[in-house]
């Protein structure tokens, strides 16, 4: 039951702060109209300020609120782990043993704080295929992870494990959003998973070629949006300045990847680089703190390659985000990448630097098979 | 300049062909009776098809549905009217509660089965309610059908021509406000989920809640069609509203371009038009020629599904490019 309360709860904290940018964005956009025109013209900002800043205020208060709750339920929750472990000790259960590993590494989690993602004795199990077996690994803050493995190797499955479209069979995935709070991502539902700061990417392009590619950033902002589902329907103001200020991010993250020319064709027939290009951009729109991709550079050629390599540096510097990424391209893996893990049927077999990983056995085992 | 410019606005686009609307009841002396039942009917059909566009170009969902939601209406309003002696809005908001809970149910139906098996679903839906009408004697008439007195409102009866007015004004709103949510992130959200389930869930879009949604929407449009509908026939038949309606609802959307307004527009107006107003409102065949629609439909439809898949708009948008491009270069020569 405490488990149901605390995911609503951190919903609607998301929401609440989700109005309060929204209501800071109507300042900046009131700023900027007034700076526009005339000395004399000028409205006193002051005044709305005033107004506004009690709005956000309000908004503000919710938010402690909801916080404080959320932390009493943690702690509770958290109390209530220690005595369901303390018990298990007790009784010396074999098969209890990972619980309370899992439960140890949440609490180290929590005292050093330089990890983004804490991924803690996953395991995902398709019937008798064990997919994911017992993989614990961390990824550290700002840095770019690379995941590696042969084929069939499970790569995708933690990625899907990760996101949420697949539960795991056993083992817990822990979060840390941009106020180092730590989540545990298997309460919640996938599409709720963008609202921590984690977005990603597909192996195949996946743009919604319907769209222009302004209006595909759109999309992929759709989780900033607040205006409900009449406020849509009769195009009341508010939507038209949530959208200006979502159109404006969206224009902001065309130009920092050069996708200017790009703006209103259609994702249709647009070179595949382009189109990977396209759904990196796509992934910024939530100012996320973890992007995860998919295989970026299948499908590429060299160059294309090269280029992407270069992107995803800017990327992880300018917009400050931690990115982990699956691939096969060694050269790009290699070459971005500050720490590697690699798997191999499910199970990790090596984790380290590249020159590490490059010079491990196990990895070139697992790769070119054994004596 | 700015007057053009405005002009040029979609909004205004509505606007204006609603204006051209209002030609009819202007002319309503001079048009015979069955010209203004079949105009009437196939604005009606426009404004279920609209709604139905939302459901089948941007959700994806195929629903064979529709026309049972039409006879929801045309029943609703006769009981809350005939039989239950209520005014006029009680229909309209009962109407609209009965189709959001008939919407959700199925819309939950939709969570689990997609494509064909959806349309089946939704058809065998469909007949257990034409079954339900066919035994709600009190309410919907039975198997013989009902028909209904003239509505009263502000103290007078409703004439034919106010009536008509009034599907005028539905069709109009219906427009802009389907226009608003195709340009919202409603609509985007829907196509993105129709492109891939999981991309959209992965950029936070509910697929529960905007199937749900769509559904609900497509069957509010399809419930106040009946209700205008039933407003102005002021008879109707359970029997009547089976597979064939919901499939020319179908054929209609597809035909005319399931992504766009005046695309559903000329849909329906080649499907329902053709044969209501056309063929048989003016008259202008006789005895083995009368059926003459169905055969163009027919091979309408499957030149467009075969070549065009963006339906007769699509056709028209290729056409205005290629002519524009012509232009251009014409002008790069010169």
């Amino acid at each position: 039951m405490s488990k149901l309360k605390l995911t609503y709860l951190v919903k609607k904290k998301f929401h609440l702060k989700k109005q309060k940018s929204y209501a800071e964005t109507l300042v900046n956009q009131f700023i900027e109209t007034q700076n526009k025109k005339p000395e004399e013209k000028r409205k006193s900002v002051e005044f709305y300020e005033a107004k506004v800043i009690k709005h956000i205020t309000k908004i503000d208060d919710k938010i402690q609120k909801v916080s404080a709750e959320i932390e009493t339920l943690n702690i509770d929750l958290i109390a209530k782990n220690h005595a369901e472990i303390e018990h298990l000790t007790k009784s010396n259960h074999a098969d209890q043993k990972k619980k309370i590993e899992i439960f140890e590494d949440f609490q180290e989690f929590q005292k050093e704080s330089d990890s983004i993602l804490k991924i803690s004795h996953l395991s995902m199990h398709f019937g008798g295929l064990k997919a994911v077996n017992d993989l614990s690994f961390d990824v550290k803050k700002g840095e770019i992870f690379g995941l590696i493995g042969p084929n069939g190797a499970g790569k995708t499955t933690v990625f899907n494990c990760i996101t949420q479209f697949y539960k795991p069979t056993h083992g817990e995935v822990y979060f840390q959003d941009k106020e180092n709070n730590i989540h545990s991502l298997s309460n919640y539902k996938v599409h709720d998973i963008i609202d921590f700061g984690i977005a990603r990417t597909f192996q195949n392009v996946e743009l919604v070629w319907e769209l222009s590619v302004l209006d595909n950033l759109l999309v992929g902002g759709h989780s900033l949006y607040t205006s409900n589902f009449f406020t849509q329907l009769f195009h009341l103001p508010k939507l038209r300045r949530e959208e200006n200020a979502v159109k404006k991010r969206a224009l902001e993250v065309i130009t920092k990847l050069g996708l200017t020319n790009y703006q209103n064709a259609y994702p249709v027939g647009l070179p595949y680089g382009i189109l990977k290009r396209i759904e990196l951009a796509r992934t910024l729109m939530t100012n996320p703190s973890l992007i995860i991709l998919d295989e970026p550079a299948a499908g590429l050629n060299d160059t294309e390659t090269n280029e992407l390599a270069e992107l995803i540096k800017v990327i992880q510097k300018e917009f400050n985000v931690t990115i982990f990424l699956v691939e096969h391209d060694m050269n790009l893996v290699m070459g971005i990448c500050d720490r590697i893990c690699a798997i191999s049927f499910g199970q990790k077999i090596c984790l380290g630097t590249p020159e590490e990983i490059q010079n491990d056995k196990r990895v070139q085992e697992a790769y070119l098979g054994g004596d | 300049m700015k007057f053009k410019e405005k002009l040029k606005h979609p909004l205004a686009g509505f606007l204006i062909f609603g204006v051209a609307l209002l030609l009819i009841p202007v002319l309503y002396p001079v048009l015979t009776v069955t010209l203004r039942d079949s105009l009437a009917r196939t604005l009606v059909y426009f404004i279920v098809a609209l709604g139905f566009s939302l459901l089948i170009g941007y959700a994806g969902l195929a629903s064979l549905g529709s026309a049972s939601f039409i006879a929801v209406g045309t029943f609703t309003v006769y009981s809350v009217i005939d039989v239950l002696h209520l005014p006029f809005i009680v229909a309209i908001i009962l109407g609209i509660v009965i189709a959001v809970i008939l919407g959700a149910l199925f819309g939950i139906v939709s969570l689990r089965i997609e494509g064909m098996y959806l349309a089946i679903v939704t058809l065998g839906l469909a007949e257990i309610m034409t079954e339900i009408f066919k035994n709600l004697d009190k309410f919907t008439g039975g198997v013989s059908g009902t028909s209904m007195k003239r509505i009263v409102m502000f103290g007078s009866k409703l004439s034919d021509r106010s009536i008509f007015i009034i599907i005028i004004i539905a069709v109009v709103i219906a427009m802009i406000l389907t226009y608003n949510l195709i340009n919202s992130q409603f609509g985007r959200a829907l196509l993105s989920i129709k492109n891939n389930q999981s991309a959209a869930q992965a950029m936070g879009i509910s697929v529960i809640k905007y199937r749900m949604i769509a559904f609900i929407v497509s069957t509010v449009y399809a419930v106040l069609g009946g209700i205008l509908m039933m407003t102005f026939t002021k008879y109707s038949i359970s029997s009547y509203w089976g597979l064939a309606i919901s499939l020319n609802l179908l054929a209609a959307v597809v035909l005319g371009g399931s992504k766009s307004i005046w695309g559903v527009l000329i849909g329906t107006f080649l499907i329902f038009g053709l044969d209501l107003v056309v063929f048989k409102g003016m008259n202008l065949f006789s005895g083995r020629w009368q059926n003459l629609s169905l055969i163009i439909n027919g091979t309408l439809i499957i030149v467009v599904v075969m070549f065009y898949p963006n339906g007769l708009m699509g056709l028209f948008k290729e056409l205005y490019y290629k002519f524009k491009k012509r232009r251009v270069k014409k002008d790069e020569q010169a």
